[in-house]
């Protein structure tokens, strides 16, 4: 098939020759043409479909990209990444903002000097902000049952409330009576003499409260016991739940300014220049809720996507673990909100007098599509008021525990936490919307740099000591206090510290005075911070680029020293999704590319076979090559200008429809894909003039063989006989 | 009317064939179709060539009309010799001095009579419309399709046809008309018409007309018979 290259160069030379020819045969070769095309009506409208179904799908495909490459963007931007992220030049790993794919944080160091950078940045027109941020990972822990009731008993004993102080006891004795046994069974799998070395003898213990008198001298000091309770009986609640927080340390009262994503939901934001800490909704809910709470939360958000309990697996095994788990439930409940709850839940659910709280509970959990409305309200309306839904509530003290990444201490760092917030558009998305906030101090001790307050805490300790340098070992005799024991984390000698390095090790106790402390806005400056993020006046495109280019040039002049990425590198796998997006976008674009190749080359292959007689007559009788090339060419082109329009036409149709209606994200991912609960693709001319354009270009390849063909036809084929 | 006899020699042999040899390659087979061929066609001929089936007719017409090549041997037509033209070249000479008549009329489906004949003067182009129309609406009354202008090929009939075809070989007022057996899709009564018909006009305008045929009742209208035998003309 394939012909010498000659051939195809001669194309060119017959396309513009008798170019004056060209406008008067031109009516003839339309008349033709059209002609053509209505006579063989079933190849036309094939070929016709095939290329308004391409049009459309290319121009609504790009155009639905584009809308959601730049939700994507605009989030994004607004809620943590700024247009630019800065982060200390020369870093061993490349920065991320959302973690590694292993969830862990890279490594890229600190950047010392906060304010000289943000200073010099500033010189630059288009910077509007420059946020100091730190990321990391830390761990908390939740109280354990045990802990928890032990503050309700405290908590009814101080209150005077009696009755309630002698159903709570009683409670907690059934609650010891069940752990005894579980704790038996736990014995068989740990070290018990290494256990006893360490914890003291838990049976002894144990044995102690499940003594009558124990509880009958209970009334008479409650303080003492429960000090004893709490002591030696509480830390061996085994049901202590682990929380790893992703936590995002900054200037809190700058970084609301500056994102406007960000919106507190619940309780309330960090007081200016104050610690605190709070929870991302998402986290909260997922970490936090009470489980059984949190599965049904989920069930109902299932439901709400339109989903079934009978076509949703997911669903029926959270009702199993609900219906399994009511004996944790129950536990939660003391015997006074037990038996409020029985009685509701017989007087709603009608159950027999018999019926235990346990199997009403279980009754009440075991849902279906019929009842799980009712059953979600009533658990709500019934249940909830009467649980800790939330193990860690607003006002309390968090202890985040971290890996200091400077010397190699684990630190324990209390915080207040304050309330929920959310990123709007990416609280349903998992890999982004992990974020918590904490304040930039409390960050900078987790992260191992010194507070003001470490700073004058350790010059004390150094003058007293009468040393000038405080090497490791020195800090570590320093600060560790009598009976304290310092946690460290074996990862060899310090490296050589950096200014501001807090070497000592932290103690993680509770100072009220230190919570409600108001640093200046010159203290949140002054120290360390991982990365920053610049937020511009003019965040177009173009502006961010030109912005970037600036600011190296500016790093390099000046040699601040930073690395500078635009929001979409620093946004690694998230900011990624887009680009695979893309490339998937232009996967399916070829393989619809090369499909309709293939359909319209044939069929058009198949009608130039079909009027070889007709070609050979009309070059017999004086066309030259360059008019059946024309006359060849002018089907494709009607064809496009026709169905390719029309395909134009309706997709620019759709996309103003769906620009003005939106488009619903339906599950998780198209809600992050939307950035938000819905999409509003934008009409771009310039899309449909490349849609139209790929179409013209796939209608054009497609008929190069087919012209090919035509072109070859001798007039000789006009004498072959027959009609 | 004859034509005035005051053009030079040269001009008044409009195909003159020396030596022409035509072979035809089926693979390794060579199928010599014309062998040694000399002819000569004067301007104003009306001149039928025949032979039996296979004998050359088609082959012989196709390398006067400039749409075959000779193996070898020269073709001259209109002065060309048609062995030294390019394709351009050959396609311009048909267009401007040669008329085609198909034994199957080989219309453009898609176009009215009109359009059909007009076709060629658009390809000739720097002829207006009105002129244009003028000269194919002459042409249909003569041809005896006056009130069928309109008309496609699917609505008329094979003799209607043929007449739109020998329209449309006449319209460029060329200097040599090739049929190539143009009644042997008609009935003998159409196709007697149709050769009286090209008869006429060759009469009127002293155009040349060559045709081949295998029927006697044809050969008869003829001025002169080319007969052919195995490729060769029989003498
Ligand atoms: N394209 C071709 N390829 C091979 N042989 C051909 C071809 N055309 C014609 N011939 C052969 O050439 C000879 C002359 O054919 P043709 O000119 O068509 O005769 P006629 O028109 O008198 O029937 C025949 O033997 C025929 O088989
Ligand atoms: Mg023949």
């Amino acid at each position: 098939m394939s012909a010498p290259r000659g051939r195809w160069g001669r194309l060119g030379a017959l396309l513009s020759a008798e170019g004056s020819l060209l406008w008067q045969t031109l009516p003839v070769v339309a008349r033709i043409s059209l002609r053509n095309l209505r006579l063989h009506r079933l190849r036309t409208l094939l070929v016709g479909s095939i290329l308004l179904l391409g049009t459309l799908l290319l121009l609504s495909g790009s155009c639905l990209f584009e809308a959601v490459d730049q939700a994507m963007e605009r989030t994004l931007v607004n809620s943590v990444a700024g247009h630019i992220q800065l982060y200390r030049a020369g870093a061993k790993e490349s920065f991320q903002l959302f973690g590694n794919m292993d969830g862990s944080m890279p490594d890229v160091g600190v950047i010392e000097n906060f304010p000289a950078l943000r200073r010099a940045l500033l010189q630059l027109d288009n910077v509007a902000t420059v946020v100091p941020m730190g990321i990391d990972i830390a761990v908390s822990s939740t109280e354990n049952l045990l802990e928890r009731q032990l503050a309700a008993l405290r908590a009814a004993v101080r209150s005077g409330d009696l009755a309630r102080q002698r159903a709570l006891a009683q409670h907690l004795q059934r609650v010891i009576a069940v752990f005894d046994r579980s704790l038996s069974n736990a014995e068989a799998l740990i070290d018990v003499a290494r256990y006893k070395r360490e914890y003291g003898d838990p049976d002894l213990a144990l044995a102690r409260v499940r003594r009558p008198d124990f509880w009958s001298r209970f009334e008479a000091d409650p303080y003492d016991a429960l000090e004893y309770l709490e002591n030696e009986v509480g830390p061996l609640g085994l049901d202590q739940d682990l929380i790893w927080l992703r936590y995002l340390g900054t200037d809190t009262a700058l970084f609301r300014q500056t994102f406007d994503r960000f919106e507190v939901v619940d309780g309330t934001m960090i007081p200016p220049g104050q610690r605190g800490f709070l929870f991302n909704k998402r986290v909260y809910e997922e970490q936090v809720k009470n489980k059984t709470a949190r599965r049904l939360d989920l069930i109902k958000e299932k439901l709400d996507e339109g989903l079934t309990i009978a076509r949703c697996p997911d669903c029926q095994s959270w009702i199993r673990l609900n219906v399994n788990q009511t004996g944790s439930l129950l536990m939660q409940l003391d015997p006074l909100a037990a038996e409020a709850v029985g009685a509701a839940l017989r007087r709603e659910l009608g159950g027999g007098k018999q019926q235990s709280t346990a199997q009403l509970l279980r009754e009440l959990l075991a849902m279906d599509d019929q009842n799980f409305a009712a059953r979600h309200a009533l658990f709500y309306r019934v249940v909830a008021p009467r649980l800790e839904l939330y193990s860690i509530k607003f006002g309390d003290e968090l202890v985040l525990t971290a890996f200091a990444r400077g010397s190699g201490y684990t630190r324990k760092v209390p915080v207040k936490v304050y309330g929920t917030f959310r990123f709007r558009s990416l609280d349903r998305s998992p890999l982004a919307g992990g974020f918590n906030l904490v304040d930039l101090m409390s960050f900078r001790e987790l992260y191992g740099y010194l507070t003001p307050e470490r700073r004058r805490e350790q010059e004390t300790l150094r003058r007293r000591a009468g040393v000038k340098a405080v090497t490791r070992a020195q800090a570590e005799a320093l600060f560790a206090a009598p009976g304290e024991v310092v946690e460290e984390q074996g990862r060899g000698a310090a490296p050589a510290a950096p200014a501001g390095l807090d070497l000592g090790p932290s103690t993680g106790r509770y100072d009220a005075a230190l919570q409600r402390r108001v640093y200046s806005q010159s203290e949140l400056d002054h120290g360390v911070v991982v990365n920053a993020a610049v937020m511009l006046k003019d965040g177009s495109r173009a502006a961010q680029r030109r912005t970037l280019e600036q600011l190296r040039t500016l790093n390099r002049r000046l040699g601040l020293g930073v690395a500078a990425i635009g929001w979409r590198e620093a946004s690694g796998v998230v900011g990624q999704l887009v680009d695979v997006i893309r490339y998937a976008l232009y996967g399916a674009m070829l393989v619809i590319f090369l499909v309709a190749l293939i359909i319209v080359n044939n069929a058009l292959l198949l009608a130039t076979l079909e009027r070889t007689r007709e070609i050979g007559t009309l070059r017999a009788i004086g066309a030259q090559r360059s008019f059946v090339l024309r006359m060849i060419v002018a089907e494709t082109v009607v064809m496009v200008a026709v169905f390719g329009g029309c395909g134009a036409a309706l997709g620019s149709a759709a996309l103003l429809w769906l620009g003005h209606h939106g488009i619903p994200a339906t599950t998780d991912f198209f809600h992050f894909l939307f950035s938000g609960p819905r999409l509003y693709p934008a009409l771009a001319w310039s899309q449909v003039a490349l849609a139209l354009a790929s179409c013209a270009l796939v209608a054009l390849i497609a008929t190069l063989s087919p012209a090919r063909l035509a072109l070859r036809v001798t007039p000789r084929e006009a004498m072959a006989e027959g009609d | 009317m004859p034509e005035p006899l005051s053009e030079p020699p040269s001009a008044e042999r409009i195909v003159q064939l020396e030596g022409v040899r035509k072979d035809y390659r089926l693979g390794a087979v060579v199928v010599p179709a014309l062998r040694a061929l000399d002819l000569t066609i004067s301007r104003g001929e009306f001149s039928a060539i025949a032979g039996p089936s296979g004998s050359g007719k088609t082959t012989l017409l196709n390398l006067i009309g400039c749409v075959d090549v000779a193996t070898a041997g020269r073709v001259t037509v209109a002065g060309q010799e048609t062995g030294q033209l390019s394709d351009r070249a050959l396609t311009r000479l048909r267009l401007f001095q040669i008329g085609f008549i198909f034994q199957s009329f080989n219309l453009v489906p898609v176009l009215t009579a009109l359009q059909n004949i007009e076709f060629p003067l658009l390809l000739q182009g720097g002829i207006g419309r009105a002129e244009r129309h003028e000269r194919v609406r002459a042409l249909l009354a003569r041809v005896g399709l006056g009130d069928h202008a309109e008309h496609r090929p699917g609505e008329l009939s094979g003799g209607q046809r043929q007449r739109v075809a020998i329209a449309r070989a006449l319209v460029t007022r060329p200097a040599l008309v090739l049929a190539d057996e143009p009644t042997a899709n008609l009935d003998s009564k159409t196709g007697g018409t149709i050769i009286e018909l090209m008869q006429q006009l060759n009469e009127q305008d002293g155009t040349t007309f060559l045709f081949s045929t295998h029927d006697q009742q044809v050969i008869k209208h003829a001025h002169r018979v080319i007969r052919l035998v195995d490729g060769q003309i029989a003498a």
